[in-house]
């Protein structure tokens, strides 16, 4: 597995494109946090300067921007991974070379679990290291106390890019397949919940893949009528919710996977 | 041993069958030519063998072992054009393809020498021309030594440059007593490199063997007069002869190859037919390959 993880890298780590979209992730994540931080300090209504720095908001303040920066520019990176192999033919030139179909699909699986992991530990080390600046008195319990959101920012990651990867093999070619990608999640996702909701009475669209995904980390501004309440007490999950959300989001990752390895086995190369 | 077998080799898309119950045998350190018409096959085949495409029907196997999927890793192969990663210099694609071969870490530089890359190593795949695409395609296959190498019309679309260049490191190839397999409309190609042939058309074989074999004994005559009528009325009937093509100025004729010409000139001369023109050759692959794809 070590070394299909190092012919991935061999692959992509001098890629123009991928090097650009880990620069904007790596900058943008803390970066909106820090000018949210910025804009909320000057609010003088809000009486805190560092507000979303400290524990345990932080978990949730950074984990909703981590929310849109993996669906965004790690998930075309995952399409990206995928979808120019196929363009540059090198996804039939290395079953042609002798890899399997098996170890090659292993590979990509591999590469947006890597993914999630290290976006994983970017959002845990991020969160403690402004947490341990915005906090006062702080001991390790308030650190603790987040709701399992490391956990649920790796489920959250790897459910967006196994979305993306399934996308990217059904559609193969790399502008389709973003395009595809964020037309999905931004609009299509938002026509089939209003349907469900308003035409057929659908009671569940918070469970539906994208929605449920999202809801692992929540947007703590929405909705905007109890932004401000939200603001500087973030609402925690209830029961056994997070538990049911975590288990389901599991079962879509494999869903997608499950597709894909279908699909990737079966079809022409 | 058979290095590869295929059995009823059947491919399907909707309605078109573009190959149809395909059979053939490559024995070990034969360079097999796989002749055919653009569109008879011959890349579906090797598509299909190399693990790409799916048959619909039929079956193969490479090195006599039908369950080792892991025998594509002795196989170098280019399938119609050179895939690298374009922003990747020609070690570091390299690279990628010893990788894959399961291959010890090494040096590419008598790789790089033999396709004359090796001045251009640091550069970007995406800047080589066409020539320096294939050539390097050609050192791909090479990794790891591979027991056999798979080249699908390895000089399309070259210049002539292009095309001497690559046909030069096909021979060097050939010459190192590996087994090759080629798919070729260059029949002048397949007729200096290789030493077996199969020719498909459709998707169906039409025949298989040593070039040598098919390419039949027969010699081709062309013979011209200003009285082609009587000319080809002669030969229609002179022993010897098996067909006659008329080809405006002169007729072109099938003929054994134990037809004597100085007797023929002189039956015309005999027969009050000035002959102006009178020239006998063997015959060409590419005269054997139409005549076998048109029958």
């Amino acid at each position: 597995m070590w070394k299909l993880l190092v012919l991935e890298w061999s692959k992509f780590n001098r890629s123009p494109v991928i090097r650009l979209l880990i620069i904007f992730f790596l900058i943008l994540f803390p970066g909106v946090i820090y000018i949210a931080n910025q804009i909320a300090g000057s609010i003088a209504l809000l009486q805190g300067k560092d507000m979303m720095y400290q524990f345990p908001r932080i978990w949730t303040y950074l984990g909703s921007t981590g929310n849109w920066m993996v669906f965004f520019f790690l998930g075309v990176l995952a399409i990206y991974t995928v979808a120019n192999e196929v363009t540059y033919k090198t996804m039939r030139q290395s079953i042609i070379n002798g890899m399997t179909r098996q170890s090659y699909f292993l590979s990509k699986v591999l590469t947006i679990v890597s993914l999630s992991l290290m976006a994983t530990l970017y959002y845990a080390i991020t969160a403690i290291l402004l947490g341990i600046i915005g906090t006062e008195n702080l001991d390790f319990a308030m650190i603790m106390n987040n709701e399992l959101a490391v956990l649920r920012f790796f489920v959250m990651s790897l459910s967006y890019l196994s979305f993306a990867f399934f996308i990217a093999i059904l559609l193969k070619r790399s502008g389709i397949a973003v395009f595809s990608y964020l037309t999905f999640v931004l609009i299509v996702s938002l026509l089939i919940r209003a349907v469900l909701e308003h035409v057929l009475g659908f009671p569940y669209n918070e469970y539906l893949p994208i929605q449920a995904t999202s809801n692992l980390m929540p947007n703590p501004l929405w909705p905007p009528g109890e932004a401000f309440t939200n603001f500087q007490n973030p609402k925690q999950f209830q029961g056994g919710e997070l538990g049911i959300l975590l288990a389901l989001v599991s079962g879509y990752i494999m869903m997608w996977l499950g597709l894909a390895y279908y699909m990737f086995m079966k079809r022409d190369l | 041993m058979p290095i590869l077998q295929t059995h009823n080799l059947t491919k399907t898309y909707g309605n078109i069958t573009a190959l149809d119950n395909l059979d053939f045998v490559v024995e070990q350190g034969q360079i097999m030519g796989l002749l055919g018409p653009n569109g008879s096959g011959k890349t579906t085949t090797l598509g299909i063998i190399l693990g790409v495409l799916r048959q619909s029907s039929g079956e193969f196997t490479w090195f006599d072992n039908p369950g080792d999927p892991t025998h594509r890793l002795r196989i170098g192969s280019i399938l119609e054009t050179p895939n690298f990663f374009p922003y990747l210099d020609a070690d570091r694609n390299l690279d990628i393809v010893r990788q894959i071969k399961q291959v010890e870490k090494q040096s590419f530089d008598d790789l790089l020498d033999f396709v004359k890359l090796k001045k251009r190593r640091t550069s970007k795949f995406s800047t080589y021309s066409l020539g320096m695409k294939q050539r390097l395609a050609i050192a791909a296959t090479l990794i790891g030594d591979p027991d056999v190498v798979i080249f699908d019309e390895p000089t399309n679309g070259l210049d002539p440059e292009g095309i001497a260049e690559v046909r030069d490191t096909l021979k060097k190839v050939a010459s190192q007593g590996k087994t090759v397999i080629m798919a070729s409309h260059m029949l002048d190609e397949v007729e200096k490199i290789c030493s077996h042939v199969t020719i498909i058309k459709k998707g169906k074989k039409l025949v298989s063997g040593p070039v040598g074999a098919i390419l039949s004994d027969d010699i081709t005559i062309e013979i011209g007069s200003p009285d082609l009528h009587s000319l080809q009325q002669l030969l229609s009937t002179y022993p010897g002869i098996n067909t006659i093509r008329d080809c405006h100025s002169y007729l072109e004729c099938s003929a054994e190859a134990s037809l004597d010409i100085s007797q023929l000139n002189t039956a015309a001369v005999s027969n009050g037919i000035a002959i102006n023109r009178l020239i006998a050759r063997k015959k060409s692959l590419e005269q054997e390959f139409l005549q076998i794809t048109q029958n």
